[in-house]
């Protein structure tokens, strides 16, 4: 294995706010994507399981209403309604394990 | 008599010395590792280990624990010499139960802390453990914390490497973060908080440990490591060059060498293309100018958009921070301004010369820098060069623009020399930035707008895009030739050798982490 990516003659050329320049990019260079957060999704912010859903389609919620009981990390976190709406899906079933940053619910 | 007893001590080391027995070697050497014993004889020079705490024993009685003798608790510790240098070492043993950190176990650890401490001596710790000890409990989490506390305490007053050979999971990865230098090898070192297993229960996902926290990751990724080896061998010769660039301790410098000219390959008028928007490599420019060519680098692979590492000027050891056009331009950005703020706080810390090669065109635009922070990251370099206190010196080679300028070791940060190339760019930003926002309205009523656009860029570059306005102000001291770099170089770092300056008292500052 080579140790120093260094030898590489094939530039590329990258443009910056002072103009553009010839260099290369180190393999794992990948600007991330960034996506306007969708405030109707209600995220996951830790990995964890979905133990109780409180809520069911089509119901209306209040501000702050109690929609799952979410297990994380040894606690049980209460995921509330981030604004009043309709529970328009569900994304989750309850026992379901979820990464961080899954789709739960979408209220609208 | 006298015999019997001297009898029984070689017996009774001769034991210990085996370590977890011939089976577990086996197992060790089937996993291409090298035992604790004898990575310390090979670091160390010939002859000079010398051993303390052999026939410590465990105190548990728990889990059928009384039955169990482990041989040195799992841990050697001693001190030794590296060509002549004092050293205190210490190297876990995962022959013997998995080289599992119990309390006595990490007495011994700390016991060879406070010796290199209050001795002021350099320490190597070697990792290779499975972790806790589960069997002592909450014992062992007082082991770490020991450690740990050691380590910080220490850090700045005598240097510490962490030699990972080995699984170094879970709370056991703190110590060697804590510590100044990281090495690591190839398929043998695995370092990470929560391992596959844990991630795999939690989250369901499946990695290996070499994907998740293997050499390459924490040389390339993570940037936790410093020092990246194919085999155990290259790694100890990579721990041993280092400790002859380091001073023992911080009240002392590093040892000087026989002072040597560069090799004439490296020529240093024809490294850097007048062009400054073409790539070359920094690190030659660096050849070029210190001893013997001998540059030895750090973090190689991780942010190599910029370049630190040791050599020699006139045979005293002095720390490089460069921007490297041929990675990204040589940008700076948030993992970059980590690297290189560290490096610059241990040269501070170690009475160790910085000298800063300049050739950036700024900052990495993008949402994602933004919102990692690289306000936060950024901020972290300048303030590492505004409180060291070690001779800085500043060459700039080619571009120099806006906060990059500044950035890197300007006169505003209290530089003690800042030189400039006859080619360097020095202004509040590229030329072709600069035009476009001065003579936007000339650009934009002109029949031919982009002609125009060139023109000015063209005029700007004339009259702005060179050393000459600053070195007007004295923000830069001279204008050299590159091939005056090294001469400069030598008579700065020797008219700043009873360097003193003082910073307003206080606890400590508040750096950016």
């Amino acid at each position: 294995m080579q140790k120093n990516q260094i030898e590489n003659k094939n530039y590329i050329d990258l443009s910056l706010e002072n103009g553009t320049y010839k260099t290369t990019l180190p393999k794992r260079f990948k600007p991330k994507v960034w996506k306007r957060p969708n405030p109707n999704t209600v995220k996951t912010f830790i990995p964890g399981t979905i133990l109780t859903i409180l809520v069911k389609k089509g119901q209306k919620v209040n501000d702050g209403e109690q929609l799952a009981i979410f297990a994380a990390m040894k606690m049980h976190n209460i995921i509330l309604a981030p604004h009043k709406g309709k529970v328009v899906d569900i994304f989750v079933t309850e026992g379901e394990r979820l990464t961080k940053g899954a789709p739960m619910f979408n209220i609208q | 008599m006298e015999n019997k007893k001297h009898e029984e001590l070689l017996k009774k080391s001769q034991e210990v010395q085996l370590g977890g027995g011939e089976k577990a070697i086996a197992k060790q050497k089937a996993m291409g590792k090298l035992t604790a014993r004898e990575r310390i004889l090979r670091i160390l020079d010939e002859g000079s280990f010398h051993e303390y705490d052999m026939f410590v024993e465990h105190d548990v009685r728990d889990f059928g624990m009384q039955e169990k003798k482990l041989a040195g608790d799992g841990v050697i510790i001693g001190t030794g010499t590296v060509y002549g240098s004092p050293i205190a070492i210490f190297a876990q043993d995962f022959t013997v139960a998995g080289g599992s950190l119990g309390s006595m176990h990490a007495r011994k650890i700390t016991k060879i802390m406070d010796y290199a401490l209050r001795m002021r001596m350099p320490l190597i710790g070697i990792n290779d453990s499975g972790g806790a000890r589960i069997q002592e409990g909450v014992n062992s989490l007082a082991g770490y914390g020991e450690i740990f506390f050691r380590n910080t305490i220490s850090s700045g007053v005598i240097p510490q490497l962490s030699v990972i050979l080995g699984p170094c999971a879970g709370g056991a990865v703190y110590s060697p973060a804590l510590t100044d230098f990281v090495f690591v090898v190839e398929n043998i070192s695995k370092m990470f908080i929560t391992g596959p297993e844990v991630i795999k229960t939690v989250l369901g996902e499946e990695i290996s440990m070499e994907e998740l926290g293997g050499a390459r990751v924490h040389s390339e990724l993570t940037g936790n490591a410093h020092f990246y080896a194919l085999s155990e061998e290259e790694c100890f010769e990579q721990i041993k060059t280092l400790i002859t660039f380091i001073p023992w301790h911080n009240g002392q410098k590093a040892l000087a060498f026989e002072p040597k000219e560069p090799k004439s390959e490296y020529k240093i008028d024809t490294i850097v293309p007048e062009d400054a928007t073409q790539p070359y490599d920094v690190r030659n420019v660096i050849r070029a100018v210190v001893d013997d060519s001998d540059f030895f680098e750090i973090q190689e692979l991780w942010a190599a958009n910029i370049v630190i590492g040791f050599a020699r000027l006139n045979g005293e050891t002095v720390g490089f921070v460069a921007n490297q056009p041929l990675i990204m331009a040589g940008v700076l950005d948030c993992d970059s301004s980590d690297k290189a703020a560290r490096f610059i706080r241990y040269c501070d810390a170690f009475n160790i010369p910085i000298i800063t090669f300049e050739d950036l065109p700024g900052y990495l635009p993008g949402i994602d820098q933004e919102h990692a922070g690289v306000i936060r990251h950024g901020a972290k370099l300048l303030y590492a060069y505004s409180e060291a206190t070690v001779p800085k010196i500043t060459v700039i080679l080619r571009k120099a623009y806006g906060g990059g300028y500044i950035a890197m070791n300007s006169r505003h940060l209290r530089a003690d020399f800042v030189f400039a190339w006859p080619q360097a760019e020095i202004a509040v930003m590229g030329p072709e930035g600069a035009a476009n926002i001065i003579f936007k309205k000339e650009i934009a009523e002109s029949e031919n707008p982009e002609e125009m656009r060139q023109q000015k860029v063209a005029e700007y570059r004339e009259k702005f895009a060179n050393p000459y306005v600053a070195a007007s102000k004295g923000y830069i001291d001279s204008v050299i030739t590159p091939q005056e770099t090294r001469k400069f170089l030598l008579h700065a770092i020797q008219v700043s050798e009873n360097k003193l300056e003082q910073m307003p008292l206080r606890k400590h500052g508040i750096p950016p982490f």
